[in-house]
């Protein structure tokens, strides 16, 4: 239970940094490398399908994103979006490649 | 959603609560195949659990996201049905559902390989687009969160899932040969266990803080570390306290743990009193659920456990008598929860799954 306590304390504050990095090991490994690099093909598919994010917000889904960006802060939704999405697309691709 | 989790808290509401799980039902009662439920554009897939609420009455107490699409070619996390790690087989036929092809992909001496190079090792190819398809979809998924919680006041099943260590094991190595190495290999399997449950509980809290669902179901995958599956011994040194951990942060975060409970869990009934007190949902299949009643009704809620066999072979007429006995027995006192044992069968009569809900409507009044 040592870990529990690392995590969430008595109060239920969570560590995100550590959660983070228990994602990646996870993921990635201890001594994985990963490329949170976004790429051209990648950005281009976000812009062509930009008229699906706008129909998918609405107040509410608006008022989600700013609250966690308020609690969660830029630095870990940034760092959690390069480990959960860009991450997970590159690693994909290099495996496509077989170049794992 | 008041009704639910009136339940939820062991009281009794103005009637039992209905709610059959469902998922590919949903596309059976909107007419349309499994594949456009899966692969077609997710508005198809939320306008089918519009379409099944709507057909039934309005009267169900709860909802489910399409989870198959997530499973497809969302989940990185070795969750039991990800299209990462297995192939899924999707028909195109009306009343089919996603079938998960198990094959194993992970054996005991690539352990170290995984400590070094992570579970992404095991993934698939998966086509690219589809993958930044269903990402993009979260959006979506948070936006149907948002009308069946915040507009409809209908609460959903989960947003979240975590699943034990040693379960997720036996979907990598497959059941010959997880078996064999539970037996052979206790301390390497603890080891991978232990090295597991950080990053399952990590991803677990992000889904949580994500999805930021006002239901607070917090879903737990019990299948196959029942006792249909394996010994007391075994539970209590591989599962037991892997679970410890998942519901005392669960708890911490006013979480209800939501237990999906498939298979046979008499036998094991009693070690969930060793569990901390909290709020549970034990949604039971094939297990005796009115003996659960007697052991842990005064600390769980209990759903379930109208079984699939019954639910697309028994008549109407059979199903109410079940659900008669279920209300009589396991809603005495308030703390139950009226649903399927596991999902509602993909290709279920609708008739018969109204039979559900016409027996929770007459027979699960508390008060008029």
């Amino acid at each position: 239970m040592i870990y529990l306590a690392e995590i969430i304390d008595e109060k239920g504050k969570i560590n995100y940094d550590l959660a983070l990095n228990n994602l990646k090991v996870f993921l990635y490994g201890r001594e994985g490398k990963i490329d949170t690099t976004m790429k051209y093909k990648d950005l281009r598919f976000y812009r062509r399908n930009f008229r699906l994010v706008l129909r998918s917000l609405s107040f509410p889904l608006v008022s989600k994103v700013l609250s966690l960006w308020r609690t969660l802060g830029y630095r870990v939704l940034h760092r959690y979006f390069q480990l959960n999405v860009i991450a997970v697309m590159n690693k994909l691709k290099e495996r496509a490649k077989g170049g794992e | 959603m008041e009704r639910f989790h009136t339940a939820v808290k062991l009281k009794e509401a103005d009637r039992v609560p209905i709610a059959p799980l469902m998922d590919y039902y949903y596309a059976n009662c909107a007419g349309i195949t499994a594949k456009e439920y899966v692969f077609g554009d997710f508005k198809v897939a939320a306008n089918a659990v519009k379409t099944t609420y709507r057909r039934h009455g309005g009267d169900l107490d709860m909802v489910h996201i399409p989870i198959g699409r997530v499973y497809a070619y969302f989940e990185p996390f070795p969750a039991a049905h990800s299209g990462f790690y297995s192939p899924l087989q999707v028909p195109d036929t009306v009343g089919g559902s996603l079938q998960f092809l198990e094959e194993p992909i992970l054996d005991i001496a690539e352990f170290d390989l995984i400590y070094e190079e992570g579970f992404s090792r095991l993934w698939r190819p998966l086509p690219i687009e589809k993958v930044r398809r269903t990402q993009l979809e979260f959006l979506q998924i948070l936006k149907f969160m948002d009308y069946w919680e915040n507009r409809m006041h209908v609460p959903l099943y989960t947003l979240t899932a975590i699943i034990t260590p040693l379960e997720t094991l036996s979907y990598l190595c497959g059941i010959n040969r997880w078996s064999k190495y539970i037996h052979k290999y206790p301390e390497k399997m603890q080891e991978m266990c232990d090295f597991m449950i950080k990053g399952l509980i990590a991803n677990d809290l992000f889904l949580k803080k994500l999805s930021q669902s006002r239901s607070k179901h917090a879903y737990v995958c019990l299948e196959r570390v029942s006792s249909s599956f394996i010994s007391p011994k075994i539970f209590e040194e591989l599962v037991l306290p892997y679970l410890k951990q998942i519901v005392t942060i669960n708890n911490k975060l006013g979480y209800i743990n939501l237990f999906h409970m498939d298979t046979e869990w008499t036998p094991f009934f009693e070690y969930f009193l060793e569990l901390p007190k909290g709020r549970y949902i034990l949604h039971l299949e094939n297990s005796d659920i009115f003996k659960a009643k007697e052991i842990l009704g005064d600390r769980f809620c209990l759903m379930g456990n109208v079984n699939s066999t019954l639910q697309k072979l028994g008549t109407p007429k059979q199903i109410m008598d079940y659900c008669k006995k279920l209300i009589d027995i396991c809603g005495e006192g308030g703390g139950y929860i009226l649903g399927s044992g596991c999902e509602i069968a993909s290709d279920a009569p609708f008739e018969n799954v109204q039979a559900i809900i016409d027996a929770g409507k007459k027979y699960g009044v508390y008060r008029k």
